[in-house]
């Protein structure tokens, strides 16, 4: 839902966030230290990987409007709104940029703990 | 207090004892003293007060199991031994002692043991997980007064959580037996009346007679749903006093308990409304007390394939059944015509959208009813808000959900006509495609960071998994709350049986993790079961001696540590704080984080003599870890294996 909302707002706000954000080339080490020192992780994880905390962002992350219009208009009971006080821009970029440069995860039929898993218990 | 029973010849002599023993100044240190030093070897009775040596003069101190009862406090424990408890986890203190030395002595410390605990707040944690594990009353002594202050929050966890537990609070009645200045702090005249806003009930008897009427009814209140934690106070003197005519005292006959149930009339409309139903949603908070009640609802669940959205405080139903649908919970809801919530701590936030100030949204679609059946309101106080708000629902059933639904399946069974048997059959392939896409969802997105340092919590719950599921299992506590470690477990690991899960804290007090887990592990313990708990870093802390109690008695029970190194969910809500207000969040590490230095969990514990490895943060090390770990436990010891994790 959220995602939806967000990404259709995103289009409107394009050229505002495209024109700050193109100050500075994204880097992708900047972006992970950003994404760590503002607290990114706490709530979704070192790698974007979510879980109790907040959602999924990577592998494959909103499209990078989209991920800053969520992070500074969020009205979520949960996620905070970041304004450019906090996080500016460029930081935003860079956090997009780390959160691309997350490797697909690995299939879980390549995980040998993970590969015979199924939704009832085989029986032994 | 004067009390007309003072007029007892021994009484007087014994009291006589006492006053002697607190004018000496070597009485009124010693019982600090005989308290600070180290335990003695397991399950050895502790030194007796000066109060006590005193008193026994004046007759035989029982050394020799198998004796017959000589005191108030031997009678006791035969009023304990009726109404089945078999253990008191308890911190000892002198309030109690006469008591404590007939378990230990008279009752040669069986049925009850006395379990050696390091705080009042573990005494209740421990009785509290025990409790549910093995279905029966737990108990504790505790001193009166301060024992009872550090016992209370656990207590109150006990009561949001339905679980009974019964406290013996050690209490010196009458004044002038009070010799010394600690006595007059350790005594109180109405104890209870501090954790009377979340018991059920309690009594302080001033004779043998009444204590025995005491114990039995407060046994009855504590296990009939609602259940509750009740206290009673339990005086000293009476402990104390020469046990004369023993056959004069009656134990009172024990009742089955009836539970409260929903009435005929209700239930059946309740039947109707569910068969009718074209997309019926089944909730369960606190409803399966026994392995019956799982059943129970498998059966219900199945005659109308009803979705089932297991909300966690109990394993209410399989998470292998292709109705358990809480994946997707909240569609469900969304598109239910009929919602039943069965035992749910907050009915209205089952059904309704939270808006500050303001009445809130109905998540369910128009004209849907939602129907209750909770005892609830029969354990309704009005101080503490955990009754939570007021529902405003289509039909409330004031009754024990368990206990309810063997009528409520009848009252099913008789309402199903062929058409609506038809209707209800075509339902279940979509649960089934829905049931497995959902597991297969968790599957692929467990391995998100997989190979990521600090360790994802997906991983470790995985690896842990992966060394347990062949055998007979039990995720005894995860602390407040599953989601904290991304409710893994829940979403794959295979939950069957009613003892596998016992839910969480039920106040969302911290400090409950580990000794209710050290409790529940207890319960397990002769089993086989392989008893797990999943321990926050944070919650650890409040209560480490725990693990010593687990050490101690020798109690199987792996520790795997969830050690994010920090209170994370309130690390989330500064951050949030600091993040809307614009103030930067460098900052809102400060009192959050248990990172400098960090805690090394694996010796803490192996300072205890418990078998620990880790800071484990490279997740390849964990496997071979958590197998040697569970080797240990297998033999029936108490290991912890140290995870340095992601926040959730
Ligand atoms: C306090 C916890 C918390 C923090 C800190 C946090 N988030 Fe979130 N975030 C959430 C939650 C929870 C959601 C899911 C939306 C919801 O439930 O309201 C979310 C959603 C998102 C989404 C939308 C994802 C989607 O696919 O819809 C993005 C993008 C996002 N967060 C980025 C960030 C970034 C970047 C940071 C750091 C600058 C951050 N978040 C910090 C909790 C948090």
């Amino acid at each position: 839902m959220y995602r939806i909302a967000y990404i259709v707002a995103a289009a409107a706000l394009v050229v505002t966030t495209a024109a700050s954000a193109a100050d500075r080339a994204p880097s992708v080490a900047r972006g992970k230290a950003t994404y760590l020192r503002v607290g990114c992780f706490e709530c979704h994880g070192t790698q974007g990987q979510g879980g109790g905390g907040g959602a999924t962002l990577a592998p494959n992350p909103l499209p990078e409007e989209a991920l800053s219009n969520f992070v500074r208009n969020t009205t979520s009971f949960r996620m905070p709104a970041y304004s450019p006080a906090v996080l500016t821009d460029g930081d935003l970029a860079d956090i997009h940029a780390y959160l691309s440069s997350i490797p697909k995860a690995p299939s879980p039929d390549s995980i040998a703990i993970l590969k015979n898993l199924t939704p009832t218990k085989p029986t032994k | 207090m004067a009390r007309a029973e003072d007029t007892d010849v021994n009484r007087r002599r014994f009291l006589k004892g006492v006053a002697v023993a607190g004018a000496g100044t070597a009485a009124a240190v010693l019982p600090q003293v005989a308290q600070a030093q180290p335990a003695p070897a397991a399950q050895k009775a502790a030194s007796p007060t000066a109060a006590q040596r005193t008193a026994e003069t004046s007759k035989p101190v029982p050394t020799e199991p198998g004796l017959a009862p000589s005191c108030g406090s031997d009678f006791m424990v035969d009023v304990m031994k009726a109404v089945g408890i078999d253990y008191v986890f308890s911190n000892t203190a002198q309030s109690f002692a006469p008591l404590q030395e007939s378990v230990v002595n008279y009752a040669n410390n069986q049925a009850p043991e006395f379990i050696t605990c390091m705080h009042e707040e573990s005494s209740v944690g421990m009785a509290h997980g025990y409790a549910k594990a093995s279905g029966k009353a737990a108990a504790i002594f505790c001193h009166a007064t301060v024992g009872t202050q550090h016992a209370a929050m656990a207590i109150y966890n006990a009561y949001c959580d339905r679980v009974p537990v019964i406290a013996f609070l050690g209490n010196q009645i009458d004044a002038t037996t009070r010799g010394n200045a600690t006595e007059w702090r350790h005594a109180a005249q109405d104890p209870a009346a501090f954790v009377r806003d979340f018991t059920k009930w309690d009594d302080q008897p001033i004779t043998l007679q009444h204590f025995a009427e005491s114990l039995v009814r407060g046994h009855q209140m504590a296990m009939t749903p609602p259940m509750s934690p009740v206290c009673i106070s339990t005086d000293f003197v009476l402990q104390s006093e020469p046990l004369h005519e023993r056959e004069k005292l009656k134990i009172p006959k024990i009742t089955p308990i009836s539970p409260p149930a929903g009435d005929l009339a209700s239930v059946r409309e309740v039947a109707r409304l569910l068969v009718a139903a074209n997309s019926p949603v089944i909730m369960a908070g606190h409803l399966a007390r026994t392995p019956a009640g799982m059943k129970l609802l498998v059966e219900l669940a199945e005659l109308l394939n009803a979705p089932v959205i297991d909300q966690g405080d109990r394993q209410n139903f399989p998470n292998t059944h292709y109705l358990n649908q809480g994946a997707d919970g909240q569609k469900l809801i969304r598109g239910a015509d009929v919602v039943l919530g069965l035992e749910l701590t907050d009915l209205w936030g089952a059904v309704n959208t939270f808006v500050e100030h303001e009445a809130g949204l109905p998540k369910t679609k128009a004209g849907a009813k939602i129907i209750g059946i909770s005892a609830n309101d029969l354990l309704a106080k009005a101080n503490y808000q955990s009754f939570q708000r007021y529902p405003g629902v289509d039909m409330m059933i004031v009754g024990d959900g368990e206990a309810t639904l063997p009528l409520l399946i009848e009252s099913v069974k008789s309402a199903l006509t062929a058409d609506r048997k038809n209707v209800i059959a075509a339902r279940a392939d979509g649960f089934r495609k829905a049931h497995a896409a959902a597991y297969e969802a968790s599957r692929q997105a467990v391995t998100l960071g997989w190979d990521a340092s600090p360790i994802s919590t997906g991983r470790m719950c995985m690896e842990l998994y992966e060394q347990i599921k062949n055998d007979d299992w039990a995720l005894v506590s995860v602390g407040s709350s599953e989601s904290f470690m991304g409710n893994w477990p829940h979403r794959l690991w295979h939950f069957e049986h009613h003892h596998q899960y016992l839910g969480v804290s039920g106040g969302g007090g911290v400090g409950y993790g580990l000794p209710a887990a050290v409790g529940a592990a207890l319960a397990n313990k002769g089993t086989g079961r392989i008893s797990v708990n999943l321990q926050c870093d944070g919650d650890f802390m409040y209560a480490p001696g725990a693990l010593w109690t687990a050490a101690h008695h020798r109690i199987p029970l792996l520790t795997v540590m969830h050690n994010n190194r920090a209170y994370a969910q309130e690390t989330m809500w500064v951050q949030h704080a600091a993040t809307k207000r614009g103030r930067g969040v460098d900052r809102t590490k400060i009192g959050t984080e248990i990172n400098d230095p960090p805690i090394d969990f694996a010796k803490l514990a192996q300072s205890f003599g418990v078998y620990a490895e880790g800071p484990i943060a490279d997740p390849a090390k964990l496997g071979p870890a958590l197998q040697r770990a569970v080797a240990v436990v297998r033999k029936g010891l108490p290991a912890l294996v140290d995870v340095v994790t992601q926040m959730r």
